[in-house]
């Protein structure tokens, strides 16, 4: 289960990186990680398709999606 | 096209409530690159000189480059172009956080907005379709709660409003996008108000098409090693821009100011001073070092987006506000106005100026404090804003109607260039390509174009050498750069630091440079090449975005703002202080210049600029 910290700043790299590797493009309505802004902080949420191959997170700029076990 | 681009742009007809959506000349594309560029040639097609910046016949055009919308680290900037009523200036400002991304996976790669609307309008576009919204109930509201509003309306789409400056006109007005990023210093927001467009929002539910997924991210994942190498990585992550604090103060510092004077601003405005407000950072989407902020106002309780803290700290330094909350506060009510703060700040000294020195006091000045502070910039805003009083009503027509109301020879205590203020003193900082750009600019000054490693000061000239060559200038060029009697000549220098603008904002990635060291431009070859498809090379790219800025100055010197127009400021040339600012004029390297030599590096700017890159 991978989740979201306090450290995301909303920059979809992790969506936008998802997107490329599953459908050859960069969208974020085509990601298996959604991100929704809540106040001013952003929840993450991963559809049933995400087969957790953990780019995300790799790509996440900010260290702020984590893996929890 | 095979990647990168949608091919499709947008017109919209505000006076008959029309929209069509049709594909551009592929031409434009593979001239100029897209973004800025493609905007240029654009608008050249949409407008006709001499059109008055505030007519409905003054078109809006709005682009995102091909890397927009992608995983590029920082491609996210979206490009407006249009004739300003500050300078009459036909400007391509600069602007950034969603609005280029929602445009792109909209299926859109420019917008073109023509005519006025007969009422407050919101335009929303959602992919590719298009509504005209009454917007009467939004009309007088501020750009904060406008976008709050919008974004509950919208979930998901970014928006890019107007406040009640640019609702009355005020040519020191500026839109802002998504609360937190300014577009169109120069009275943009005033050119969409006599439209009667209050905000445009857009949502984007589809995608960029790339042409090699697989190089796109290996290529960004190289970036993002470079970036866990970067030294300063922590305190940027942590601080931002004001990470770099120590290089901002000595510049921010008041003329004659002490150590500690240095260190009691930096007990204002300085890392610390800043900790205590941030609530979180915010980040355009694909930016891998963000710096703009929400930051909560300890005594109100209230949360407000920040630009960046550094330019509270830059107006909290100019007019010794007392501390960083009241900076702050201060630089989000004029956000809120959609003002622009340098400008307004900029006017507020020069008020300060005139009463120093016996043309005005407190009782012309109809009110306004005329004390170092807040207060004198608040007041200020808010009646340019309204246009009440005379120097309200003056000021909102921008240093014209300023210079109009106390007398053109007030013009010596001003720095301006093409009736806009600068932003750069070179007194201080020393002459490097931002504050040379001031001069030679066709927009007038401004803090997007023309960055380079003279950003930096005190770098030895071997390594500016160094990295000037990686902006992809070439041997000779460089020999004509770095060569006596100058050792750097800033002139022909910033002829290649506006192409590297040039091709940044054509291709859509962030020009700051806390983003653009982390590129070369073998590197935007290649990215360019992996998302779009098309390989060029180096010489090829660099020609072409040296070919969108020779579209920009033409669009100029057809409204009459040629190269007669690139006059420096006199009181460069006066060691008095000014604004809080004084010295003597001197290059990136310490030597100190004439007039002559200003007047000389210009012509070597022209003669640069008339050559091809090599
Ligand atoms: S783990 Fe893989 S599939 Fe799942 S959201 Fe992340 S990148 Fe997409
Ligand atoms: S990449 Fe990281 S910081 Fe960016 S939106 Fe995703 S989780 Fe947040
Ligand atoms: S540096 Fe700032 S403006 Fe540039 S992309 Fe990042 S967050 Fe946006």
């Amino acid at each position: 289960m991978i989740h979201v910290s306090e450290k995301c700043t909303g920059c979809l790299t992790c969506a936008l990186v998802c997107s490329l590797s599953h459908h050859e493009q960069c969208s974020p309505s085509l990601a298996y990680v959604r991100l929704h802004a809540d106040g001013s902080r952003w929840r993450a949420e991963f559809t049933p398709d995400c087969d957790e191959c953990g780019r995300c997170a790799r790509y996440c700029p900010y260290g702020a999606l984590e893996k929890e076990n | 096209m095979r990647g990168g681009y949608t091919g499709r742009l947008m017109v919209v007809d505000l006076t008959r409530g029309e929209a069509s959506v049709e594909d551009y000349r592929e031409d434009f594309a593979a001239d100029y690159l897209g973004g800025f560029g493609v905007n240029n040639r654009l608008f050249l097609e949409y407008s006709s000189p001499g059109t008055d910046a505030l007519s409905p016949q003054n078109p809006v055009i709005f682009g995102a480059g091909p890397l927009v919308g992608t995983l590029v680290p920082g491609a996210s900037r979206v490009m407006a172009n249009a004739r300003l009523p500050l300078t009459g200036a036909v400007a391509s400002a600069s602007g950034s956080m969603g609005l280029g991304a929602n445009m792109k996976w909209s299926g859109l790669d420019h917008v073109v907005l023509v005519g006025r609307a007969p009422a407050p309008t919101l335009l929303y576009i959602e992919d590719g379709r298009v509504d005209l919204l009454p917007a009467a109930s939004l009309w007088g509201t501020g750009i904060l709660e406008t976008t709050r509003s919008l974004r509950a309306a919208y979930p998901g789409a970014s928006v890019m409003a107007i406040g009640p400056a640019g609702e009355s006109g005020a040519h020191s007005s500026l839109a802002m996008i998504d609360a937190c990023a300014t577009l169109g210093r120069g009275g943009l927001a005033a050119v969409l108000g006599s439209k009667n467009l209050k905000a445009l929002v857009v949502k984007g539910g589809g995608g960029v098409a790339i042409a090699d997924p697989g190089r796109v991210q290996e290529l960004v994942k190289g970036l993002h090693q470079r970036l866990e190498n970067f030294d300063m990585r922590e305190a940027a992550a942590e601080l931002g821009m004001i990470g770099a604090w120590p290089m901002y103060a000595s510049q921010l510092l008041p003329y004659g100011a002490s150590e500690e004077d240095l260190r009691e601003l930096t007990e204002r405005f300085g890392p610390r001073a800043y900790l205590e407000l941030k609530k979180c950072r915010i980040s355009c989407p694909s930016c891998f070092l963000a710096d703009k902020d929400e930051l909560l106002l300890p005594s109100t309780g209230e949360s407000v987006y920040s630009t960046s803290f550094l330019n509270a700290a830059i107006i909290g330094c100019a007019l010794l506000m007392r501390d960083a909350e009241e900076a702050a506060s201060t630089l989000a009510l004029l956000d809120d106005l959609g003002l622009d703060f340098m400008t307004l700040s900029w006017q507020a000294a020069f008020l300060l100026e005139l009463r120093e020195h016996g043309f005005i006091t407190e009782e012309d000045a109809e009110g306004i404090p005329l004390a170092r502070g807040a207060a004198i910039l608040r007041e200020l805003a808010l009646r340019v804003t309204e246009r009440r009083g005379e120097i309200g009503e003056a000021f909102a027509r921008g240093w014209r109607g300023a210079l109009e109301l106390f007398g053109e020879d007030k013009r010596r205590y001003t720095m301006l260039v093409r009736d806009q203020d600068c932003l750069y003193d070179p007194r201080v900082s020393g002459l490097g390509t931002m504050e040379f750009e001031q001069v030679v600019s066709p927009r007038g000054p401004t803090s997007a174009s023309a960055g380079s490693a003279t950003y930096v000061p005190g770098l030895p000239e071997e390594r500016l050498c160094r990295l000037t060559a990686r902006m992809g200038v070439g041997e000779q060029a460089l020999g004509r750069i770095f060569s006596p009697p100058w050792g750097m000549n800033v002139g022909r220098l910033t002829r290649y630091s506006e192409d590297w603008f040039s091709l940044f904002s054509s291709l859509g990635i962030c020009n700051r440079y806390q983003i653009n060291r982390f590129y070369h431009a073998e590197l935007v070859r290649d990215l360019y090449a992996a998302v779009t498809g098309v390989e060029l090379e180096v010489g090829e790219m660099m020609d072409k975005a040296a070919a969108a800025w020779g579209l920009y100055r033409e669009l100029n010197a057809r409204e009459g703002l040629g190269s007669e127009a690139d006059v420096p400021p006199e009181a460069w040339f006066d060691e008095q202080p000014l604004w809080g600012r004084g010295g003597h004029l001197r290059d990136y390297l310490g030597n100190e210049l004439t007039r002559e030599d200003i007047l000389t590096l210009i012509g070597d700017y022209h003669d640069e600029r008339g050559r091809k890159h090599g």
